[in-house]
């Protein structure tokens, strides 16, 4: 039977913590992991949220970013930064049900010594204005990244609502 | 519990060169999923082509962030679909492209599928190659191979370049 696709830890927002932290990740034989999330913040504004790799706090993450606003397209690129990722999410009103949905895909979780490729894809649907908003974060942590143990998820201006899931999967391709 | 996400193969460059590929994919999935992570020396354009068709039966549009400027890319037809160019040469900074082709298997429909790339130098704000792309294959029979090329110059993946190719059902 294969295992080479296996859920390996959920996580729920509290409503009053702004960082969700999947750590203890063991990586081999895992060869990549993916992060597929629901999430919406307290705050009734548009806001971002991004990644940090090990708990890294350090300028060491580069980002490419491709988007479509319902109006046009856009895109940026930096260099380091102290962290990564331009996910943004729309807390809305809790009542009208609007999600952030996406994932963050890492395809080279165990060599160490190399720049580490990331994406991360997001969309979101304004349901009431006809705006639609995706968004897809493409980029690097630096050379000094070691084998990946721990992904954390911070959303900047407000909480992870408590009905914000996300859910870690484990890909061996040597299953 | 029915098996829904299977590895079918991985290939390893022991080697430098020029194209990674893979043949005698069996048609025993709904769709594919391929993961190319490699490292490179080279600022040019790759490719990618099905059962060696090098003719123009293959159709993308596509966005491309290029690290100074954002734009659009489109072909159909095209001989091949361009789904990256090399970026930041050498052996310690890693790239991928992820794509999956829809319905890979059967036997009578065009294929179809969806890339994502990325290349990235990380010490330069205006040197990336980060794109998205969805495509069309005028390729009625299985894919049964899959080939990844730089085509031009002497530009080459690097030793550890590896292709892995999961089935979903």
């Amino acid at each position: 039977m294969s295992t080479t696709y296996r859920l390996v830890g959920t996580a729920q927002g509290t409503g009053s913590a702004n960082t969700i932290t999947f750590s203890g990740l063991t990586g081999f034989p895992a060869t990549e992991y993916e992060v597929i999330f629901r999430v919406r913040g307290t705050s009734t504004n548009v806001g971002n949220f991004y990644v940090r790799i090990n708990g890294n706090s350090n300028a060491v993450y580069g980002s490419s970013a491709l988007s479509w606003s319902g109006s046009g397209n856009g895109g940026q690129y930096s260099t380091n930064l102290n962290q990564w990722g331009l996910g943004s999410v729309y807390s809305g009103n809790f009542n009208a049900g609007f999600f952030t949905y996406g994932r963050l895909f890492i395809p080279a979780v165990n060599p160490s010594g190399i720049t580490r490729p990331m994406l991360l894809e997001t969309n979101q649907s304004y349901s009431v204005n006809g705006v639609i908003a995706t968004s897809t974060e493409i980029g690097n942590t630096s050379t000094t990244q070691s084998p990946i143990s721990s992904i954390s998820f911070v959303i900047s201006t407000s909480n992870w609502e408590d009905t914000s899931v996300f859910r870690i999967y484990e890909i061996n391709r040597n299953a | 519990m029915t098996v829904t996400f299977d590895p079918i193969s991985t290939t390893t460059l022991t080697s430098a060169n020029n194209v990674i590929q893979v043949s005698s994919i069996p048609g025993t999935f709904r769709h594919l999923r391929c993961l190319l992570t490699f490292t490179h020396d080279s600022l040019i354009e790759y490719f990618m082509r099905f059962n060696g068709v090098a003719t123009s039966n293959y159709g993308y549009h596509g966005i491309i962030n290029s690290g100074s400027s954002l734009f659009n890319t489109a072909a159909d037809p095209g001989s091949s679909i361009p789904i990256g160019a090399g970026q930041y040469p050498g052996n310690n900074n890693t790239s991928f492209v992820e794509f999956y082709v829809y319905n890979y298997a059967q036997n009578g429909p065009q294929k179809t599928g969806v890339v994502f790339s990325s290349n990235i130098n990380p010490n330069s704000a205006n040197a990336s190659d980060n794109r998205r792309l969805g495509f069309r294959a005028d390729i009625t029979a299985p894919i049964t191979q899959i080939s990844i090329a730089f085509t031009g110059g002497t530009a080459v993946f690097l030793t550890g370049t590896t292709l892995t190719l999961y089935g979903l059902i």
